[in-house]
Order: C-alpha cells, then sequence, then structure tokens
C-alpha cells in the first residue's frame, strides 16, 4: 500500500504542484486548507508523514505542528514544514514547534521527494 | 558716612526736619570738637527731601551766636528743594541714560533674534550687550548639550581663545561652577569674589583675573537649555537690577537657539518630505518630533513679564488669530487680575469688531492713543466687546507683532490702573517685545508644522513598509508556483523534455530566480525598515562561509574568465551571528565584484582584526568615485542608471548588506581607485550576542 501524505496548504497551485510531485513518486496525498481542518484530518486519516505551509489562515503552520506533536497518538508523524521566503528565525520557531525537517519555498522537487524519502523509505 | 546725631546735617537728616541751633554751647548733643575747631557758635541745617525722604542736608554756620531770621531759614529751604530737583535732575538723567542704553541693546537684539537665523551672531550680540550692561568685563553664553550632559560654550565675549578653549575642555556638568548650579538650581548664581571662594574648580578664570561670576540659567518650561555668565575684574555683588538684566537677555537667548533648533530642524524635515514624495521608494530613517515640545503660552507669559519689569506698564496682552481665522484672541497677558481675565477667555473679537487691533493687525504700524490722541471712531472696539472692562480704555498702545515679513498678532498694553502716561521710549521698546513675542507665536506655528511633516512621515513611511511587505508575499506566490511547474517538466513528471525545450524552461527558471531575488530584497529591506528583521543568532565558521560563497559563485566567475581567489587563514576563531544573513552580505559583495568586473580578478579575504572578523571583497573592477561611495550603500542606486539596465539588481542589495552588517554590531566601507578597482569592507565582531539596536 502506498504511503499516504498529508498536505496542509492553502495555496491551489501549491497543492497542485505536490500533487503532481508526489503521485509521480507513487505517494497518496490527502489534503486539508487550513491549520484546524489539517489538526482534524491527521486525527482521522493518520497520515505518514505532513508536509505543513506556516502562513495558513486561522490556526497558522506553528500552532498547527504544537497541537499534532502534543497528541501522542501522532508525535511520530513526520512534519516537514514548508514555507515561503524563510525569515530569520522562522526556521528556529519552526524547530521550537517540533516539525522534524524544514524547507524553503520554491522548493526543488526532487530535494523535497529525497527529504520525504528519508522519512519513509 | 551714615546719619550722626551730634552733627547737624546728621540731625537734620534724621529728623527730617530744620535744625536751628543760635548757640553750640548751649546744644547739650553737640559733640564740641568741630565748633571748637572752627570757631563758630550758631548752625542752620535744612534736610533736602525727596517725596518725604531725606538725599542729604544743607548746612551753614556763623561765628556769632544768636538766631537766623525768618527770612534766612525760608530762603535755605528754598536752596535746598532746588538742590533736591538738580540731583533729582543728574539722577533720571543717567537713569534715562541707562535704560536708553538698555532699550537700544534689548531693540538691537531683539532685532537680531527675530530676523536671523544665524545662531552665532545672535548669541555674539546677546553675549556683547549682556556684559556690557551689566558693566562686566567678559562673557559666554552657553548652550547645554542634553546628549553629552555639558554646558558647550556658544558665544563668547571679552575673554583670551585660550581660556574660551579652556572652558570648552571643562566639560561643565550640571551643578558644576556658577554655570551647572545655575543650570541645576534654575535661578541666577553669583560668586561676588573668587578669591575668597574656595574649591572653584575652574583656576584658569581666577589666573584670568576675574574676580566675580554671575550666571543666569536659560530654561524652558521643562528643560536647562543653556547659561549665560558675565564676569567683572573687580570683586563684588552684582546689584539685583543687573541680574534682572541678565535674565532678559537670557530669555532672548533661549528664544534665539530654541529657534535656530526648530529652523534646523524643520529644514531637514521639509528636506527629508521632499524626497520622500520624490522617490517613493527611498525609505525615512527620521526620528520623530522635537525633543521638547514649546509651550506658546509659557514663552508670550515670559516675553510680556519681561516687557512688564522693564517699561512699567499695568497691562500687556497678545492677541493673535483664533483657530478660525476670522478674528483675534488674547493668547497671554501680564498684570491681568482673574477678573479682568475672565471675560477675555476663550473670546474671538471678529477682525470688524476688533477696532485698533484688527487695524494694526491688517496694516502692521503700531498706534498709540492718550488724552491728545484720543481713539477714533473707527478705531474702538464695538459691542459686545466693548463692555468687556479690561478693554473699555482711553490710553493704550497697540503694536504689530511680526516675525519674518509676517504679522502673527499684535500686542496691546495700557496704564488702566495708574493711569500713568504712556512714555514715548516705552513705544520704542515695546516695538521690540512684540518682535519677541511674534518669534515666539511662529515657534509654535513651526513647531506645529514639524509635528504635522513628523506625522506624515511617520505615515507614510510604514504605509510603504506595509505596502512593500504585502506587495513582496502576493508576487512571491505566482512566482513560487511558477518555478514550481517550470521544476516538476524539467524534472521528468511530465515525460522526457526534449533539449531545446529544457534550455528555454532554464532560461524561465533562471530568470524566475531572479525575480525571487528582487522580490526577497524590497521585502527585506522593507523588514529592516519596520524593525521587524532579527538576526538568528547561532555559532558558524567564517573559513565556511567564505568557502561556501566562493563555490555558490564559481560558475558565475569562470563564465566571466575572471580569476576567483578566497583566502582565508585556518586558525580563524569560531564565530557567533546570523549566518544565513552574513553568508547573504558576503554572496552580495562577490557578486557584484564579478558583475561589474570584465578583466581581472576577484578575492575574498577573511581575517581577524581588532577583536573583530575583517572581510575584504577586491576586484579588478571599473572602482568606484568618491561622490558615489556614499550613495551607493542607499537604496536603489547604482552607480548610474544606465548600470542598472546592464548589469541588472534591484540596486537593494548594498543597502540591505549594510544594515545587516550594522545590526551585527559591524561596518561595511568601499575603498576604490578609478580604473583600478575595488575593495569592500566589512566587519562583524567574532561573537554577537544580541543585535545591535535598529541600525
Amino acid at each position: 500500500m502506498s504511503k499516504r501524505i498529508l498536505a496542509i496548504e492553502d495555496h491551489e497551485e501549491n497543492r497542485r504542484i505536490l500533487r503532481l510531485l508526489l503521485q509521480s513518486a507513487g505517494f497518496e496525498m490527502i489534503e486539508a486548507l487550513t491549520g484546524e481542518d489539517g489538526v482534524a484530518m491527521a486525527e482521522k486519516e493518520r497520515p505518514d508523514l505532513i508536509l505543513m505551509d506556516i502562513q495558513l489562515p486561522g490556526l497558522d503552520g506553528y500552532e498547527a505542528t504544537r497541537r499534532i506533536k502534543a497528541n501522542p497518538d501522532l508525535r511520530h508523524i513526520p512534519i516537514i514544514v514548508v514555507t515561503s521566503y524563510a525569515l530569520s528565525g522562522d526556521d528556529v520557531k519552526a524547530f521550537e514547534a517540533g516539525c522534524d525537517a524544514y524547507v524553503t519555498k520554491p522548493f526543488v522537487p526532487r530535494e523535497l521527494l529525497a527529504k520525504i524519502r528519508g522519512y519513509l523509505g | 558716612m551714615r546719619p550722626d546725631r551730634r552733627m547737624m546735617s546728621g540731625r537734620a537728616i534724621l529728623t527730617k526736619a530744620v535744625v536751628h541751633v543760635e548757640d553750640l554751647r548751649a546744644d547739650p548733643e553737640y559733640a564740641q570738637q568741630v565748633g571748637r575747631a572752627g570757631g563758630f557758635r550758631a548752625v542752620l541745617a535744612v534736610p533736602m527731601l525727596r517725596e518725604g525722604r531725606p538725599i542729604g542736608a544743607i548746612v551753614v554756620i556763623r561765628a556769632e551766636p544768636g538766631p537766623f531770621s525768618a527770612n534766612h531759614i525760608e530762603l535755605l529751604e528754598t536752596f535746598a528743594d532746588q538742590a533736591v530737583i538738580a540731583v533729582e535732575n543728574v539722577r533720571l538723567f543717567k537713569e534715562l541714560t541707562r535704560s536708553v542704553a538698555e532699550l537700544r541693546a534689548l531693540g538691537e537684539v531683539g532685532q537680531a533674534v527675530s530676523s536671523s537665523l544665524d545662531i552665532q551672531s545672535v548669541l555674539t550680540s546677546i553675549v556683547t550687550h549682556a556684559v556690557d550692561l551689566s558693566q562686566a568685563d567678559a562673557g559666554t553664553i552657553y548652550e547645554f548639550d542634553e546628549g553629552a550632559q555639558v554646558f558647550v560654550p556658544r558665544a563668547n565675549y571679552g575673554i583670551a581663545p585660550e581660556m574660551i578653549e579652556a572652558l570648552r575642555q571643562s566639560h561643565i556638568r550640571l551643578g558644576e561652577t556658577v554655570v551647572g548650579q545655575a543650570g541645576s538650581k534654575r535661578v541666577a548664581v553669583q560668586i561676588p569674589d573668587l578669591e575668597s571662594a574656595s574649591g572653584y574648580p575652574l583656576p584658569f578664570v581666577l589666573k584670568a583675573g576675574f574676580r566675580a561670576l554671575l550666571a543666569v540659567p536659560l530654561l524652558t518650561e521643562s528643560h536647562v537649555v543653556g547659561a549665560l555668565v558675565v564676569r567683572r575684574k573687580v570683586a563684588g555683588t552684582f546689584p539685583q537690577p543687573v541680574v534682572d538684566l541678565l535674565q532678559a537677555f537670557a530669555t532672548q537667548s533661549v528664544i534665539a537657539i530654541q529657534n535656530a533648533r526648530l529652523f534646523r530642524e524643520i529644514d531637514e524635515k521639509s528636506r527629508a518630505l521632499e524626497e520622500l514624495s520624490r522617490n517613493q521608494e527611498q525609505l525615512s530613517r527620521l526620528s520623530t518630533a522635537l525633543q521638547e515640545p514649546l509651550s506658546l503660552t509659557e514663552q508670550l507669559r515670559r516675553v510680556l513679564d519681561a516687557a512688564r519689569q522693564v517699561v512699567g506698564l499695568d497691562h500687556l496682552y497678545i492677541w493673535t488669530p483664533s483657530a478660525g481665522g476670522d478674528g483675534l484672541m488674547v493668547s497671554a497677558g501680564a498684570g491681568l487680575t482673574e477678573s479682568d481675565y475672565r471675560p477675555l477667555l476663550g473670546v474671538s473679537i471678529p477682525f470688524a469688531e476688533a477696532g485698533a487691533l484688527a487695524a494694526v493687525y491688517e496694516d502692521g504700524e503700531p498706534r498709540v492713543f492718550d488724552e491728545t490722541h484720543p481713539v477714533p471712531e473707527r478705531y474702538r472696539l464695538r459691542p459686545p466687546y466693548s463692555e468687556i472692562a479690561a478693554l473699555r480704555l482711553k490710553a493704550f498702545l497697540v503694536s504689530p507683532m511680526i516675525a519674518r515679513g509676517h504679522t502673527v498678532g499684535v500686542l496691546s498694553a495700557d496704564n488702566r490702573l495708574t493711569r500713568a502716561p504712556i512714555a514715548a521710549h516705552t513705544v520704542e521698546l515695546l516695538h521690540s517685545f512684540a518682535a519677541q513675542a511674534a518669534v515666539a507665536v511662529e515657534n509654535a506655528r513651526l513647531f506645529q508644522e514639524i509635528q504635522d511633516k513628523s506625522q506624515q512621515l511617520e505615515l507614510a513611511s510604514r504605509h510603504k513598509s506595509q505596502f512593500l511587505a504585502n506587495m513582496s508575499h502576493e508576487l512571491r506566490t505566482p512566482m513560487n508556483a511558477v518555478l514550481g511547474y517550470t521544476d516538476l517538466i524539467l524534472d521528468g513528471i511530465f515525460g522526457d523534455v526534449p533539449e531545446a525545450i529544457r534550455d528555454t524552461l532554464e532560461r524561465v527558471k533562471g530568470n524566475g530566480h531572479h525575480l525571487l531575488g528582487l522580490i526577497n530584497d524590497v521585502l527585506d529591506l522593507s523588514r529592516i525598515e519596520a524593525g521587524q528583521l532579527t538576526l538568528s543568532l547561532g555559532d558558524y565558521a567564517m573559513g565556511e562561509v567564505v568557502h561556501a560563497v566562493a563555490s555558490a559563485v564559481e560558475s558565475l566567475a569562470a563564465g566571466k574568465k575572471l580569476a576567483l581567489k578566497a583566502i582565508v587563514p585556518i586558525d580563524l576563531p569560531p564565530g557567533r551571528g546570523d549566518e544565513r544573513r552574513l553568508t547573504q552580505v558576503l554572496m552580495n559583495l562577490v557578486g557584484n565584484a564579478i558583475k561589474f568586473t570584465d578583466v581581472g580578478q576577484v578575492s575574498i579575504e577573511a581575517r581577524v582584526a581588532d577583536g573583530s572578523f575583517l572581510v575584504a571583497v577586491s576586484d579588478t573592477g571599473p572602482g568606484v568615485s568618491e561622490a558615489d561611495r556614499q550613495r551607493i550603500f542607499e537604496e536603489f542606486q547604482q552607480v548610474d542608471s544606465s548600470s542598472t539596465r546592464k548589469k541588472g539588481g534591484s540596486g537593494l542589495g548594498l543597502a540591505i548588506s549594510k544594515r545587516l552588517v550594522e545590526l551585527h554590531g559591524g561596518r561595511l566601507w568601499v575603498e576604490s581607485t578609478l580604473g583600478q578597482g575595488s575593495i569592500f569592507y566589512f566587519t562583524v565582531p567574532l561573537r554577537v550576542e544580541r543585535p545591535a539596536e535598529s541600525a
């Protein structure tokens, strides 16, 4: 069974790019558009990995990461934070929130895939 | 000589009555000596009285005992009266000469204050007149430097250059010497004799021959602006009138200093605002308002009080246009009681009904009315204003307040209580005070203008930073998608890509990254401007930063056939700072060097100097002219706009790099010889534990 990846991302084009990339690599992708939905879907679907955008409407990526990592049943799920042009301190904030890896947009597709495979290999 | 009852003159003065002794030998109180020596027996002494107070006595003596006739006594009394008048005339003449001199000095100084922006000449004029009129030998006006907390001599009179230098080196602080004490106690302070004053900290003052010192503070409501000191070579206390006079000069100095500061500030702000509107991209770094707001009422009150002290009028008023601009209102008064003032409070008298006040405001000509020049019908106040008790006047004067050619209000004065006539020289004197009041009003207006401009600036700057931050985010999102799709195609997700298409897509990708770089530059700068960019401090190796940058630009240099060198000692100490930002800085400098160099080499060298990393990027490019060496660090500047077109780039890189280095507490600069190349240097402390205050 192919591994399932939850992409929490509000921007449609970015979701589409991720979908094309992940599907081409043989992963299944499920999607959430807001932080709240993302946390709920993580609880319900128990994905194998989460790609987390930071600038989300409502609950932002840091807080969503914190909530997922605070749940003992979900804590083991690797979270890769994907964010726009990194401002100094964003990476520190992301790691403080509990993410496992950090990628800045524009990401190079092959590099992101390599990172994902590192966790799901 | 003190009056003594044993002397006839003394007795006449003490009793304020005629003393008539027919035979001295029969007078028990008389101390015989004079009588024996001169051999006279009868004495008549008449006191000289001015308004009931004795100012002297006339004594006549006779060798023979016996009474003086009633005629003699009357004659002597007439002489005494005439002598009183003569003495009084001399005194009045002296006083008049003195007040004319004071008037002239105050007038000249007032003129200088209101017309000249050259603070130095104004202060020099003030100190010169102050020394002259206080009959001192030397004087200095100090300005209090708020930052350094010391009094700095700004204008001097009557002292040698070496002493001026010594005063400058003395760094007088609040509470030190008469100057600092006048400043800290906010009152006049004097030392009547330096020789007997122990522990005076400036020995060179005594050595220069000065014995007596008097200092008055230059004050605003809440701050010490400076001090005015006069020095005299003769020991002794400075009398109260001199202290008062000096205080009047101090007020003038404050106005002059404030005036000059305000003008400097408004000039800068105006230029900054112009700059901003001309060049929307230029981000402003101006401080907000002036350090200290001027209270107009307080300034006017001081001018009026000073005027009342000097000219001795009962009431003085300053009228300025009301907010609506359709009438005149009292902004300040002197000598007014509560009941005088209450009916005037908040009342704007429309120009059409304000009589002489409006006339003077409109044509700028002073007017005086009294018994012999009654108020003509057209200059009378109209009801209901004519019913206000304080304004029901037969004799008064109105003087225009003119600052820099504009009438900003009028000053009116009357002797309603004493009904004393208004002297001609009073009119002239008040004219000079009106000029001062005008400057104060003008200052307040300028101050308001500065505040408005500051607010506009701040708002404009904030809007712009916010706009730039939003825009760059909005621009970045679709750009990321463009690059994402390009990468997907190039990665073969949709199948094999033919070579021709691959090459074109690589160009799309290259241009996209370039555009993204520009957007990021704008975002960086707007964040720095808004104080939102924080350093992410961590441990790093400077050698790695240099090598990372060198390898990133290797192909770029090779493409232009430039030699690229990186020189790093192997024993560089570990650094602490924002590695990513320092890499960005070095990348920018090296990128520029390669971009602008066509032949030769680019080298990067890092070493430790004075406890900091010193990084130098040198090239064999065209060099930067002296005129451009400052400008290239400003936003959106390249040496010329044609090079922007040729070489690309946002023109923000150096501005950002400079700020990033400054946030680390370091410095970035350039040395260059035109035609031979440039060396860009930056320093950063080895270990940055906290970011420097906003660059």
